[in-house]
């Protein structure tokens, strides 16, 4: 059994029924990783891992079933945990060592998994790309293909990965590698220890190379956490979506509107989709959306305010790198210019623009009103139908990263998502499924009747390429 | 100096990042692009819409207000260095 090649289910069910030990597959993939592209990573756990993975061993053989048992798992450089460094690509974080774990984490290594690695961000964990410190640079090099770590890393062979799904780059890439990423309700996993850049929207997204796998995951990190007080005690079940459901009885929303708004490869990869649900017996409503690019600036007015002021607790004084200055003053303006790469500076200095006296009204209390709006037309969208189908992103290639607008813009089917609040399926060949708060099973569920149209999407548009 | 360039400035020296002439130029020129680009907000009508709870139905668990125990033992562990009482940081100014 390679276990680069097989899903999560199949590698807890191998461990379980004792096949395979966990300790042996992990060091299987470790050195699978180690022949990776080493940018991918920020870190690789061997020892830890092996170490976990015994444990693993140890409860299996004192009769313990692990829904993940022996399972590879890597979470992104924004997330806490013990023994591992956090870097955030960026000098400010300089030898940090987070004294706890991410709650997300924790349970799903409770669960069995094994953290063999962390994968590098962008700059201070920013979504966008930019950046003059050393970690940064990874996703320059890496093509500009995909803005993700977590989901190359994925698709490379470790099976399951979790990363900071602020503005749905998470979801981009994974279907840009031509895997599944999902994206709970705020509230069904705690955010504890992740490293928060923008409080509003950051949270924890999953990535996996198979849709079965990130039901698990959702199920191992999901609950009440009383560290985050946004967590919700009852996660509502919507058990009549199981995956028998007669599509007859399920709408489907689709919003034709916005094909125009696509490139030719992302606009027919829609329809067909849309098609598949005709074809599957789905019944189908046109809707329209109008609100997206006015939402997708507030949901960067939000960001920028929120990240300006997050990033102004670095300072260099308990970690991370400093500049040695007798003047307090110039102590801080040098430190954080030697540590903060270009985006992290961008968005401390727009952000506080954003929040000063003459731009409060016009640019910061108007996003407030549009957020409000945004989640009042989701809502209204929703209504009409079972689940919403919609787009990813614009274009199979992803935008030119030197222009920091265009890379915002990428985000305009996926941070107005985000900041309504809603769970998001992503699948390969840029298309996602959304329903309302804690429809998660529903998604999942119904999922499966779209897994492999978006699998045949992908295949075709690589049989295009070739 | 025009609005904006007085207003970087100001946020510039707010959130203490050093910054050249010559980076502070092309801030300037990326602000007014950015500006630009939420131009369309303020075209936006945003009049009367009422405040959206991010969800509803969901129950939420509220811890009492009061004091809990601390454990010194662990909240050590997390410093560097701990000394009287006290976490030690590194001496920035004599």
């Amino acid at each position: 059994m390679k276990v680069t090649e097989i899903n999560a289910l199949r590698v807890a069910e191998a461990v379980n029924n004792r096949e395979v030990s966990a300790s042996s597959l992990i060091e299987e993939v470790i050195e699978h990783c180690k022949g990776l592209d080493n940018k991918v990573f920020s870190c690789l756990a061997t020892e830890m891992a092996l170490e976990q993975a015994a444990a693993v061993d140890r409860k299996i053989k004192s009769g313990f079933n692990l829904p993940l048992a022996g399972v590879p798992l890597v979470i992104a450089d924004d997330f806490s945990f013990r023994g591992m460094p956090l870097a955030l690509a960026s000098s400010a974080l300089q030898n940090y060592h987070p004294p706890l774990n991410a709650a997300s984490v924790e349970k799903i290594v409770g669960a069995g998994a094994v953290v063999v690695g962390k994968t590098a961000v962008g700059d201070m964990g920013l979504d966008t790309v930019a950046g003059k410190s050393e970690g940064g640079t990874f996703f320059k090099e890496l093509l500009y293909k995909v803005r993700s770590g977590a989901a190359i890393a994925a698709s490379c062979g470790c099976i399951l990965s979790l990363e900071n799904d602020s503005s749905g780059m998470t979801r981009q890439s994974a279907s840009r590698c031509g895997i599944f990423s999902l994206r709970p309700t705020p509230g069904r996993v705690s955010r504890y220890g992740l490293n928060l850049r923008s409080g509003s929207f950051d949270y924890p997204g999953f990535v996996a190379t198979h849709l079965d796998d990130l039901a698990v995951l959702l199920q191992a990190s999901t609950g009440y956490d009383e560290r985050d007080i946004m967590t919700a005690v009852n996660s509502i079940q919507r058990d009549k979506y199981i995956h028998n459901s007669n599509p007859k009885e399920i709408t489907i929303g689709f919003c034709s509107s916005l094909t125009g708004f696509l490139d030719e490869e992302p606009a027919a990869a829609y329809e067909k989709m849309y098609l598949h649900c005709r074809e599957n017996g789905f019944k189908t409503v046109d809707l329209t959306l109008d609100i997206l690019p006015e939402a997708l600036r507030a949901f960067y007015v939000v960001a920028f305010a929120e990240t300006s002021s997050t990033l102004s607790r670095f300072d260099g004084i308990r970690f991370g790198m400093a500049v040695d200055s007798d003047d307090l003053e110039e102590y801080y303006f040098k430190t954080r210019r030697l540590t903060f790469g270009d985006e992290a500076c961008r968005r401390s200095i727009f952000g506080t623009y954003l929040l000063s006296e003459n731009s409060y009204e016009r640019y910061y209390k108007k996003a407030i009103n549009i957020l409000n709006r945004t989640r009042q037309v989701f809502a209204e969208v929703l209504d009409q139908c079972d689940l919403l189908l919609f787009p990813l992103f614009k274009s199979v290639s992803p935008p030119d990263h030197l222009n920091f607008i265009q890379s915002y813009e990428e985000d305009i089917f996926t941070a107005p998502v985000n900041m309504a609040g809603l769970p998001s399926l992503a699948f390969p060949g840029g298309v996602q499924l959304i329903t309302e708060p804690f429809g998660e099973e529903k998604l999942l569920a119904l999922g499966e009747y779209f897994k492999t149209a978006a699998e045949e999407t992908t295949r075709e548009s690589k049989e295009g390429e070739v | 100096m025009d609005n904006h360039e007085e207003t970087l400035e100001k946020a510039i020296n707010t959130i203490k990042i050093e910054v050249g002439d010559q980076e502070k130029k092309i801030l300037h020129h990326q602000l007014g692009q950015f500006l630009e680009w939420l131009a369309l907000l303020e075209e936006a009508e945003t009049e009367n819409i009422e405040a959206q709870q991010l969800f509803t139905g969901v129950e939420k668990i509220k811890r009492e207000d009061q004091p809990q125990e601390s454990n010194l033992v662990e909240i050590r562990k997390e410093a560097a260095a701990f000394e009287n009482g006290f976490y030690l940081v590194p001496r920035i100014i004599d």
